[in-house]
């Protein structure tokens, strides 16, 4: 296609969007609505994941050491945890520290740890967070090698819960945005095929004349791009708006339940260029196919 | 230029419209098409479109066998062809100079000769004036001026005219016939369906009469304005 060709279908593509404005319109008004199902799905998957993750940092592995190990060995086993890429935190706890602990935690019954200060029972330990929790496993056996290790306390039923919640929502997440994604397609491309329809004497002229179906197709693809960018635009908007919106109402609940999901929430800073490519992306391909779409009937004249 | 050799045209939905149809049309030459409403005239004009492919035969226009062309070449066979409707199917969203211009933007022509091209043709055929005018604001007999100076900006070999002159007042019809005329006289093939027996025997020429399919005749008539 010849250069001036190009830019005469690109100005074409423009101005049919403002002489079918009505058509332009309820296409974008559609479009927008599935965009907002779409970035609701995905703010949804993406802050679920984040609670999870915010929970899995809560997640405490605790590696006892036998009594008799010596300083060296100790510090053998306090470097290799602290260089291990799979562990986030490590923490020191000595049998002095534990000694304590314990007596904090009885409170006035602390009484009963009395003159255990020079026989003290209690193992020294270090509390470790592993950075994911699928990889605790491997992680333990690591961990396992070291033959001073008395014991690893390791909660695997709520690891297990917490994989599986993760992978509930990671697969749901995004089978939940692609059939969206398609529902929005086969909405938009019916939209946009009422528009070409009252378009197809124009399309037959086209063909006449001996416009090749590119040469068509084009003014059509240009207007899909251009709808699914203002759509993608007033989507963003009205995300932000709204997510704002919902942050700021669960953020001052006094229901502990609602507050407590309320922290772990990210703020729309923090994922406003996720979203607005996302949206892009998807108003661009959906309008440029819904386009492609509809009109390929029509170019069998 | 046209050649028809042994053509059968089947509809989908199992119409039989074309018989083993045979025609010639050499270059130059000026042919009325006549016959009743369901004869086949519209058929041949879709098979000289490749609108529709012959579903036996051969059909061969301007070099190209429509019978076997690829897709991808029809709108290139398009090009060598000026085609005018009935109901003119000018593009109402675009002014005459753009209407005209289309057919031009269409094969990439440069903005500076299609600002040449297109006020010379509308020049040629009397509706310079109406440049700038919607096609609304036209009368029939302008509108089909404006539809034949589209099929006629890029010089094409053969006009392919489909009742050109049922849309318009009957006084006007031999103007547009006229025009057919001139251009057939600078060597441009013309084809032309039409129901309009007066026209046909005022301006007399080639005519092909069509029946339930077939060509039932084939003859030169003298006219009042005869073409050739």
């Amino acid at each position: 296609m010849k250069s001036n060709s190009f830019f005469y279908l690109i100005v074409q593509g423009a101005r049919n969007l403002w002489m079918h404005s009505l058509m332009t319109m309820a296409s974008i008004a559609v479009l927008t609505t599935c965009l907002l199902l779409v970035g609701f799905a995905i703010l949804f998957t993406i802050n679920v994941n984040n609670m999870v993750s915010h929970v899995e940092k809560q997640n405490e592995v605790v590696v006892f050491i036998k009594d008799g190990t010596s300083q060296i060995e100790m510090e053998e086993i306090g470097n290799f945890l602290k260089q291990h890429q799979l562990i986030d935190k490590i923490d020191f706890i000595s049998k002095e520290k534990a000694l304590k602990i314990e007596k904090d935690r009885l409170g006035d019954e602390a009484i009963l740890l009395e003159g255990l200060d020079k026989d003290n029972p209690l193992p020294a330990s270090f509390s470790i967070v592993v950075s994911d929790l699928e990889e605790i496993e491997s992680v333990v056996v690591d961990i396992e090698q070291f033959k001073y290790v008395e014991k690893i306390n390791v909660s695997t039923q709520v690891t297990d819960t917490l994989i599986l919640i993760r992978q509930i929502v990671q697969s749901s997440g995004g089978a939940v945005v692609i059939a969206l994604l398609i529902v929005s397609l086969v909405i938009i491309a019916n939209t946009i095929r009422s528009s070409v329809f009252t378009r197809r004497r124009e399309i037959s002229i086209m063909k006449y004349v001996g416009a090749t179906n590119s040469f068509i197709r084009l003014p059509f693809i240009i207007e899909g791009i251009f709808m699914g960018l203002l759509s993608a635009g007033i989507a963003f908007f009205i995300t932000w708006g709204g997510y704002t919106a919902f942050i700021s109402i669960v953020s001052t609940s006094t229901n502990t339940w609602i507050e407590g999901i309320a922290t772990s929430l990210l703020y729309f800073k923090d994922i406003m260029f996720y979203i607005l490519y996302s949206y892009i992306f998807s108003g661009v391909i959906i309008g440029t196919l819904g386009s492609g779409m509809s009109i390929k009937s029509h170019l069998k004249v | 230029m046209i050649s028809l050799v042994g053509v059968d045209l089947v509809y989908e939905n199992g119409t039989k419209a074309l018989n083993k149809i045979d025609i010639e049309i050499s270059k130059g030459e000026f042919v009325f098409i006549v016959g009743s409403s369901g004869a086949g005239k519209s058929s041949i004009l879709k098979l000289l479109l490749r609108e529709s492919k012959a579903t036996r035969g051969v059909v061969r226009v301007n070099g190209f066998n429509l019978s076997s062309i690829r897709s991808k070449k029809i709108s290139q066979f398009r090009r060598t062809l000026g085609v005018v409707f009935q109901d003119f199917r000018l593009i109402p969203t675009l002014n005459i100079f753009e209407n005209v211009a289309f057919a031009l933007r269409v094969i990439g022509e440069k903005q500076k000769n299609i600002k040449q091209k297109v006020p010379k043709i509308l020049k040629e055929l009397g509706i310079l004036h109406k440049i700038k005018a919607m096609p609304s604001q036209l009368s029939g007999g302008e509108q089909q001026r404006v539809a034949l100076a589209r099929a006629l900006i890029n010089d094409p070999s053969i006009i392919i005219a489909d009742e050109p002159t049922g849309n318009i007042d009957p006084e006007l019809s031999e103007d547009i016939v006229e025009l057919l005329k001139k251009i057939n006289l600078k060597g441009t093939t013309v084809v032309m369906v039409t129901h309009e027996h007066e026209l046909v025997h005022y301006f007399g020429g080639r005519v092909l009469n069509i029946d339930k399919g077939l060509v039932v005749s084939d003859s030169y008539i003298g006219g009042k304005n005869e073409i050739k």
